[in-house]
């Protein structure tokens, strides 16, 4: 069973990511706010964090180790946005996430990189 | 007179909290709309009847254009089933047409041109090209681009409103997702003021530093609007110390 975890500030596009998502053996659980999405990766171990906020990553890699609370390279973190900045890109990357994905973005791709990898 | 006010205080918490339940309650029936209609996208089959269910025909649109707008065109032709389906290229044309306000005129097609509509449509689409309001008919444009794109550079030199930048940006939007790919050479050396906007932005979007000639050519030679863009253009490719230094600017 693949554990998902989804955060995003709009219930829209939780609701849309969740419903891509959403497949036999993965399991989805979704937050509404960056201090539940930390909370909620201390009490429980995913495979995947998608993020649909690039903002949460402005302080450095601090973010990255609060999600990865329990090992250095688990969850695996995606991050879904609108930003085509190159440098922006490469600085989420230097943090520490595993996977940039640019909105608007293919279902079958976004289902495929996150459930199956 | 303190019990009036009591009384009028006890009423505005009770309307409040009908309020804030009732918009919670929009906001659950929304987010499963998208859901399944997100789940139906991905998987391309499925109970189209379904996705409908419990939710304002309005409502259910604007969720519709909600996923529409954030997939790419390889999950258009699910979304191309529900449009048929739940009839929306019509219930939005009809709003459209019938309705006096013309900022819900503007919305209805607004929401339009960014669903995979049919080519039939462009044809009652047409008639809102000369609508009094402005904004009208640059959504009547936009639904345009959206089913014809080879036919978008003709709409837009004869749109006789000057675009703004917002404009701009909306149509850049559309060409992004590769919906009507547009050469540039063109646009920069046209006549039109429109169309040599649309390529200053086009061509910094995507960072086609070969365009700099154009560029520079649109710097000496026009005013106002297109010459500062350009020359943001210009300085975005890096060129704007090489332009200074032989006073273009």
């Amino acid at each position: 069973m693949v554990k998902i975890l989804v955060f995003s500030p709009s219930f829209r596009m939780r609701a849309m990511i969740v419903g891509i998502l959403t497949s036999p053996g993965v399991e989805v659980e979704s937050v509404t706010s960056r201090r539940a999405l930390f909370k909620r990766c201390a009490e429980k171990l995913f495979d995947r964090v998608v993020i649909e906020d690039y903002r949460l990553f402005m302080d450095g890699g601090g973010s990255v180790e609060r999600i990865r609370t329990h090992f250095a390279t688990r969850p695996k973190i995606v991050v879904l946005s609108t930003v085509i900045d190159e440098q922006t890109v490469l600085s989420l990357l230097e943090c520490g996430i595993d996977q940039y994905l640019l909105l608007p973005v293919s279902p079958a791709r976004l289902r495929r990189k996150v459930c199956n990898q | 007179m303190i019990i009036a006010t009591i009384t009028y205080l006890l009423l505005g918490t009770i309307v409040l909290i009908l309020i804030t339940r009732l918009s919670a309650r929009s906001a659950a029936t929304e987010s499963l709309t998208i859901e399944r209609i997100s789940a139906f996208v991905t998987c391309g089959t499925g109970d189209v009847v379904s996705l409908g269910r419990g939710i304002a025909r309005h409502n259910f649109v604007q969720c519709v254009v909600f996923v529409a707008d954030r997939v790419d065109e390889q999950a258009h032709d699910p979304l191309r089933i529900i449009v048929k389906y739940y009839h929306l290229e019509r219930y939005l044309l009809d709003r459209a047409a019938k309705s006096r306000d013309s900022a819900q005129r503007a919305y209805a097609l607004a929401l339009l041109a960014r669903l995979p509509i049919s080519i039939a449509t462009e044809v009652r689409v047409e008639r809102f090209l000369t609508d009094t309001s402005e904004q009208v008919r640059f959504y009547a444009l936009m639904c345009i681009f959206s089913i014809a794109p080879y036919r978008a550079i003709a709409c837009l030199s004869e749109f006789e409103q000057h675009l703004s930048r917002r404009d701009i940006a909306e149509i850049l939007t559309v060409i992004s997702r590769g919906y009507c790919p547009i050469p540039y050479t063109p646009l920069l050396t046209s006549d039109n003021y429109n169309l040599k906007l649309l390529g200053i932005h086009l061509v910094r979007r995507f960072g086609i530093v070969e365009s700099r000639a154009e560029i520079a050519s649109i710097v000496r030679t026009e005013r106002g609007e297109l010459r500062e863009d350009a020359i943001q253009t210009l300085a975005y490719f890096g060129e704007g110390e090489r332009f200074c230094k032989y006073h273009i600017i």
